[in-house]
């Protein structure tokens, strides 16, 4: 009741209220709707009943199961390491873990073929072997490398929140060191631990790029709703599938989110005052060490095989350099300009929009707040396969018909990436105590000038961290846009991936490359902007 | 003093879901006095500050400030500046830009607002730091800026909300000496909210002591300190002893009352009758200390007790005495070297410096008259 009489005193809020959940309904909600919807009740029977779904849904949750488990386990060493080991070479560990992450997803696999395909460096020159990369094997090892960044993320965090001195009070008790870690840090590591699983598997289940180009005959739920879409037409099919898809990511999403999500902002006091950590036997110290050098040698040698492949005249048959592949690529101007603009577009407005989102849930006390919250941070938990699929089907006829427009573009990876904007503007809010508002307030400035000299200069940080994370997310992405795009609209992903299928493999290597370039570049120029003021770029 | 009332609360009520957090408060605050709203974390002080301000609206009740009904009206359009707890600063903005915010947003023409910074910056000694960042400044000066943002707004009241707390304790008494005098000297009505009783009474003109949403008593400090009419108010502000005795024959100035096997000779402040129950309230430097052979003064007004703790604190030697069954705080206030005392001693009551309220407004919780053990209650001092 309150509230209803608050807002009545307070109309543009109450519209921008009801405006903001209508477009996220509408863009968000309804193509949830379409997709599951779509195919009749007995299709659903048949499609179940099919033992060919039913063993794609079963391989779909193996890769889960053991992608997870070694992205977990890679991810918390790296963590232990970085946190907590005084090693060298730690800005490169940091680094290793950033890489996947602002890469095309299917990079991993590309270099895999290169490395151990039929015409693979390694394979075909150095062993002299030929080897059956494609199947489950294969992706476990590129998934593995791809996503365990995501954990790794996670985890760090949380351990990094971990005051050593809680350890040397367990050592001055009288605890052992074993004891120590596992009484003491280990447990205080859970929740981080959980939630990096969480991520992790929220990634493999979702995975399109990898299983696509090396999974063979390996059948998945997200690659086989496409195909039957894209390859076969049958709409309903590929949406049975995708919604098959969606049930373990949104059970997946919502663990993460109300059982081990609930993180709180820990603001540093400086205050307190942290011990440097105990020192942990040497052996373990290098053997850790060696772990991590190992498994950042075969990252860097992901990417240097790109590199190399890039300016070899023909992969497998023909090493010598050439700029031929760089010419190609830089000849498909409009692939690349496409995602530059879409990625940029869809990201500002990403960024915009979750911004008025987090200010409404943050700052508004009003009941609607949880329903915007969820909406808000919703798209995090479809995978994209099932946005891309959503889209198409939602916006290919009145009310709004977009297909094969720039718009449908934009608006799809403009809601992919909501939650990644959202997080970090809500972060930023609840940095930005209540009191510095209402100092404003107090001395006499409105609520509309408040917000925009105070708050906006504020939140700037965290509104540009989100940009530009959702600026290389778009710019890396397969999934969404591969329902999609049109031949005005197609962007550079989808030209790698018809050159993969091609077997055209310099070309993909050399569009590959000048893609994480742009992806650096663009990384690069946001972290020196930040760094010349003094801060750090979140990501 | 006889001065205008400048805010007057009038029956306020305000509710936080199911509960109350300010309950039916009524509170008449005179021009140009500083104010102490004093009271345990959660009594709702702070919530009556910011009511004032006009961050929360009442549920029921009237607040005036100078004569206006504020109730309804936005915090934006109240003139009531205020000095947060944690300073809340524009972290981005200039020491400079701080002070001159809510100038330079109300149009203040641009050679007023350099005079009145360049006031400020003199009246705090911040005069080379308005370049920089607040978190470039000590907690100490950081205090001083949002002193200083709040004052240059030039209005006649100034809200703060235990503005001192996150000071060290040796600056805090130099802050409140300094603040207490600006006060006075630019005539503002101030309301002041803290938790901490040596500030409330050091301050103020007038505490009123709050507990669970209402106030329990108004007065001047040492009314407040040497008149309590509760327990409550007697135990939060300093430390006392409570006795429970029977007044055994009283006439209009004195009374004498019977604790236990003791006779004690009074005054009458309260208008006690014999056959009244009352309380009396000790304060521990209130009472002295002596040898028992020594004794002078003999029975009357005196208590035969046992030392069973001490403690040194420095400017005063505090002792905890068993007399029958229960405990007494004793100060003494003039400690030496050497001679602490030890063992049986006597406890010397002044009269004059006893209060006595009768045993009406006794809150349930507190034990009665059986079970007096525990005589004292005590909150943290000095």
């Amino acid at each position: 009741m309150l509230e209803i009489n608050r807002l009545k005193s307070e109309p543009v809020l109450l519209l921008t209220i009801m405006a903001a959940l209508s477009i996220t309904v509408f863009f968000v909600v309804w193509p949830l709707i379409k997709v599951i919807t779509f195919p009749k009740p007995q299709e659903y029977l048949r499609v179940l009943a099919d033992s060919i779904w039913y063993q794609a849904a079963l391989n779909s949750l193996f890769m889960v199961v053991i992608s997870t488990a070694s992205c977990t386990l890679v991810a918390f060493l790296f963590a232990y390491t970085i946190v907590r080991l005084d090693v060298p070479l730690k800005g490169l560990f940091r680094f290793i873990t950033l890489l996947p992450i602002v890469s095309p997803p299917f990079i991993v696999a590309l270099s895999y073929i290169l490395l151990f395909g039929g015409q693979g460096l390694i394979a075909k020159y150095i062993l002299h072997i030929t080897i059956d990369i494609y199947g489950w094997r294969g992706l476990w090892f590129v998934q593995t490398v791809t996503f365990f960044p995501y954990a790794y993320a996670v985890i760090y965090s949380t351990m990094q929140s971990i005051p050593a001195n809680l350890e040397y009070a367990a050592y001055n008790l009288g605890a052992s060191r074993w004891s120590t870690f596992k009484d003491v840090f280990f447990p205080l590591c859970r929740p981080g631990v959980a939630g990096g699983a969480l991520m992790a598997a929220m990634n493999v289940l979702a995975d399109f790029g990898n299983p696509l180009m090396i999974a063979g005959n390996f059948r998945l739920l997200p690659t086989e709703a496409y195909m039957q879409m894209i390859g076969v037409g049958d709409l309903s099919t590929a949406a049975i599938l995708a919604t098959a898809l969606l049930v373990p990511a949104l059970g997946l999403f919502l663990i993460n989110r109300y059982w081990v999500g609930q993180r709180s902002y820990v603001t540093i006091t400086g205050k307190e005052i942290s011990l440097p950590p105990m020192k942990v036997l040497l052996l373990v110290k290098w053997g850790l060490f060696a772990l991590c050098l190992l498994i950042s040698i075969v990252i860097i040698g992901v990417y240097g095989v790109l590199f190399y492949g890039s300016f070899a005249k023909l992969w497998g048959y023909d090493w010598s350099f050439s700029w031929g592949n760089m010419v190609y690529v830089l000849n498909k101007g409009k692939e690349i300009g496409n995602s530059l603009k879409f990625a940029f577009l869809s990201s500002l407005f990403a960024a915009l929009f979750a911004l008025l989102l987090a200010y409404i849930v943050q700052r508004k006390q009003v009941g609607l707040n949880r329903v915007v919250d969820f909406l808000a941070i919703l798209p995090g938990a479809i995978p994209g396969v099932f946005l891309g699929l959503g889209f198409a089907m939602a916006f290919n006829e009145k009310p709004l018909a977009m297909t094969g427009t720039s718009a449908i573009m934009v608006i799809a990876l403009m809601f992919w990436n909501i939650p990644t904007c959202y997080s970090a503007s809500t972060a930023g809010l609840q940095q930005i105590g209540n009191s510095v508002e209402e100092a404003s307030l107090n001395l006499g400035v409105g609520p509309f000038r408040t917000f925009k000299n105070i708050l906006l200069p504020l939140l700037r940080d965290s509104f540009v961290s989100g940009l530009t994370v959702s600026f290389l997310r778009s710019i890396t992405c397969l999934s969404v846009v591969i329902f999609l795009y049109s031949a005005q609209t197609a962007v550079s992903t989808i030209s790698i991936l018809g050159l993969v299928q091609n077997g055209e493999w310099g070309g993909a290597a050399a569009f590959t490359t000048v893609l994480v370039s742009i992806a650096f570049t663009a990384l690069g120029v946001v972290c020196f902007l930040f760094k010349k003021q003094g801060k750090s770029l979140e990501i | 003093m006889k001065e205008e009332t400048y805010i007057r609360i009038e029956n306020v009520t305000k509710s936080f879901g199911g509960f109350k957090a300010i309950d039916q408060v009524s509170l008449d605050i005179p021009q140009g006095t500083f104010t102490t709203l004093l009271g345990p974390s959660g009594c709702g002080k702070t919530t009556l500050l910011r009511l004032i301000a006009g961050f929360y609206e009442a549920d029921s009740g009237t607040i005036w400030i100078g004569g206006k009904k504020v109730n309804g009206i936005p915090p934006y359009k109240r003139n009531t500046p205020l000095v947060f707890q944690e300073y809340a600063l524009f972290p981005h903005m200039s020491i400079a830009e701080n002070i001159t915010y809510g100038l330079k947003m109300n149009k203040t023409p641009r050679e007023k607002i350099k005079a009145k910074l360049k006031e400020m910056l003199e009246i705090f000694d911040l005069e080379n730091l308005g370049q920089r960042l607040p978190k470039q400044l000590s907690g100490g000066q950081q205090q001083r800026v949002a002193f200083a943002r709040a004052l240059i707004m030039g209005q006649k009241i100034l809200l703060l909300d235990e503005p001192l707390s996150n000071l060290d304790a040796k600056l805090r008494v130099e802050v409140r000496n300094e603040l207490r005098s600006i006060q006075k000297r630019l005539g503002i009505t101030a309301v002041y909210v803290t938790h901490d009783q040596d500030e409330a009474l050091s301050m103020s003109d007038l505490v009123a002591v709050f507990d669970k949403g209402s106030i329990q008593q108004i007065g001047t400090p040492r009314e407040v300190y040497f008149r309590p009419n509760s327990r409550f108010v007697a135990g939060f502000v300093g430390t006392a002893n409570f006795l429970e005795g029977k007044v055994v024959d009283s006439t209009a100035e004195k009374i004498v009352v019977k604790y236990q096997e003791f006779v004690l000779y009074l005054n009458n402040d309260n208008a006690a009758q014999k056959g009244d129950k009352v309380t009396l309230v000790l304060r521990p430097e209130c009472l002295s200390i002596d040898k028992e052979e020594h004794s002078k003064i003999g029975p009357r007004n005196t208590m035969k007790g046992k030392i069973t703790e001490s403690s040194f604190w420095g400017r005063v030697m505090r002792y905890w005495v068993e007399v029958g069954n229960i405990q007494l705080i004793v100060d003494d206030s003039n400690p030496a070297y050497h001679g602490d005392f030890q063992g049986e001693v006597q406890i010397i009551l002044d009269p004059g410096k006893i209060h006595v309220f009768k045993n009406i407004t006794l809150p349930k919780t507190l034990p009665n008259d059986e079970n007096l053990s525990l005589g004292n209650y005590q909150e943290t001092t000095f």
